[in-house]
């Protein structure tokens, strides 16, 4: 088929732009908040001596300390975990073809924190401290995470077996979700009925969010996560895109749809796992941070991965920032915050998205 | 581009849908498949198109099996546009973009944006171009699903039911842009329709399925009173205006 190709579309090139420059925005507004975050907190560390800290020149000792052994490694979690839960919600969205994708929905942060209860009960990982910190503190956090992770695993497993027998219909992915976040909710209640107050501690603790917990081994292990499998969403970008299209149309872009849809699932689902493992439950990041960026930049995944990439990690950040400095000395768990923000920014973009 | 099905056969699970199907079609021809809902017009779309796989017969587009063929080779052959089309918060720039899929390697090139741009300006969306696609109405909506099928560069173009959700004007001007492009590329079409006197206005040849089965296949001037009746059960009368009939059915 002949086509005459006559001249280049001006107006969208300037449109693209603007997608473009929302992006480097989002960029500087990301650098100015993890400035931020380092400065302030029980210290107030001024700026200029933040900065030479970060290049290794003129650095103060005293600020070394609490700039590269507590602060450092507690945002670049919440960077890197936002930035992870909110690309997998995107991809869980566009996958299932559903707006309510996130692993909430999916049963996989329930499946989470049932592992941790497990581990707590079975082998007894859990113990209570009057002192420090944090007055549970969880003994073997090996243990734990292992066992949250391995039960985040099973529910992916479920998920996508239970999909390869009905052709990975969105909606029965969806249902099967609800379905195993009841069951692994159902079950770790069952456990704490039987719990005694030490271990019923140690699990509750165990499902606050807390970006506060990671050593830099164990924030190693999620970089290394989070970066490979956001490569491999921006590879997929135009198939997500197609997929948004309906299945028979993606299909006839020459796109394999059941294929497309199960690896995705996979990835999502093991960035997921990762964090909530080492993290415990942060809710609505990967909900809400997506549907923020939906609003502003559109559904095309060219710029929505990067872009809620950005914002989740910007949003987490911002809010255990917040966490820390709200209640000084003590710091707050990040999930509580993010779940009282989040909440109420939902229901704004609802009823500002939805209504017709 | 020359389409050959052969002796095709479809099935889900245990539910016979299509039977011993073949025909062709040559270059610059419209095919419109006609027949009662549930006849297995859609799924014999699908089936040339390899979103279902038959399960026996065979279909060639231009001497290839299409059973040899990659999704992608397919997606480079033959455009789609579904019955029902899912919306999202993306420009009909971006949507119409989507049809390079097929083509795109690693990142678009400047030919992929000026074929997007080409196609938009001959079907006259210029204006729409930056909207979202979810403001769109369903005429509107049908022309980018059309856009689409056609920057994929398609020798064949397969489309069910184009004018099911549509009012007269956007009824005639799709069906009217596509016999334009059929006639002015080297592409034919096949058309999946519920309206028999649009089909015998636009198409070349019509094809009657009923009962999973290939009933007839004729041209216009070849359409009996018998053959509706058969097909579709009522009766009717064939008004004869210029050369071919229009369709009434029979008051009672």
């Amino acid at each position: 088929m002949h086509i005459d190709k006559a001249e280049f579309p001006k107006e969208y090139s300037l449109y693209i732009k603007k997608k473009v420059v929302f992006l480097i925005v989002c960029v500087f507004l990301l650098i100015f908040i993890f400035i931020f975050s380092l400065c302030f907190g029980s210290v107030t560390i001024p700026v200029p001596d933040v900065i030479a800290a970060l290049f290794r020149i003129n650095t103060v000792d005293k600020w070394n300390n609490i700039i590269f052994n507590i602060r450092l490694p507690r945002i670049i979690t919440a960077l890197i975990a936002g930035a992870g839960l909110s690309i997998s919600g995107v991809a869980m969205q566009s996958l299932l073809r559903n707006p309510l994708g996130s692993p909430f929905t999916l049963g996989i942060s329930q499946s989470a924190a049932f592992g941790a209860a497990l581990s707590v009960m079975l082998l007894g990982t859990g113990v209570m401290r009057s002192t420090g910190t944090a007055a549970i503190t969880i003994t073997n956090p090996y243990l734990t995470t292992t066992a949250a992770f391995i039960c985040c695993l099973l529910t992916t497993g479920v998920l996508i077996g239970i999909s390869k027998l009905k052709r990975s219909s969105p909606v029965v992915l969806v249902l099967t979700g609800v379905a195993l976040g009841s069951l692994f909710q159902a079950g770790t209640m069952f456990l704490q009925f039987f719990a005694d107050d030490v271990q019923l501690a140690a699990m509750v603790f165990w499902t606050f969010g807390d970006v506060g917990r990671t050593s830099w081994q164990e924030l190693f292990i999620i970089m290394v996560t989070v970066s490979v499998s956001t490569v491999f969403f921006i590879t997929q970008r135009w198939k997500y895109n197609a997929l948004d299209a309906g299945s028979e149309t993606a299909k006839s872009l020459g796109v394999p749809v059941e294929r497309v849809r199960i690896t995705g699932m996979v990835v999502a689902s093991l960035v997921t796992s990762v964090i909530i493992a080492f993290i415990g439950i942060i809710g609505f990041i990967g909900l809400v941070c997506p549907h923020i960026i939906r609003r502003i930049i559109g559904d095309d995944h060219r710029f929505l991965i990067p872009g809620s990439c950005m914002a989740g990690a910007i949003i987490l950040l911002a809010a255990d920032t917040a966490a820390r400095l709200i209640l000084i000395p003590h710091v707050f768990p990040v999930a509580i915050l993010t779940s009282f923000l989040g909440v109420p920014v939902f229901i704004y973009l609802i009823i500002k998205g939805y209504q017709r | 581009m020359r389409l050959i099905a052969d002796n095709l056969s479809f099935h889900y699970q245990k539910n016979q849908v299509l039977e011993n199907i073949s025909f062709s079609v040559q270059e610059h021809e419209i095919v419109a498949i006609l027949g009662p809902n549930g006849a297995g017009k859609s799924t014999l779309l699908k089936c040339i198109n390899k979103i279902l796989d038959i399960k026996k017969g065979s279909i060639l587009i231009d001497g290839k099996d299409i059973h040899r063929l990659s999704q992608i080779e397919v997606a480079k052959n033959i455009g789609y546009v579904a019955q029902r089309n899912e919306t999202a918060r993306l420009t009909v720039f971006d949507a119409v973009l989507l049809g390079r899929h097929p083509h795109i390697k690693y990142r678009l090139t400047k030919n992929d944006i000026l074929t997007v741009n080409a196609i938009i300006e001959k079907l006259h969306m210029q204006e729409l171009s930056l909207r979202y696609i979810d403001h769109l109405s369903g005429g509107e909506l049908q022309k980018v699903c059309l856009a689409r099928a056609l920057v994929q560069d398609p020798g064949l173009l397969l489309l069910d039911e184009p004018t099911s959700s549509l009012d007269l004007k956007n009824q005639v001007e799709i069906l009217r842009l596509i016999r334009i492009i059929i006639d002015g590329h080297d592409v034919s079409a096949v058309i999946s329709l519920h309206d028999i006197n649009m089909a015998i206005h636009y198409a070349d040849r019509i094809i009657f399925l009923k009962d999973k089965r290939i009933y007839t296949i004729c041209t216009k001037k070849d359409i009996t009173r018998e053959m509706i009746r058969d097909v579709y059960g009522i009766d009717v009368i064939l008004h004869y205006t210029e050369d071919y009939p229009v369709i009434i059915p029979v008051q009672y």
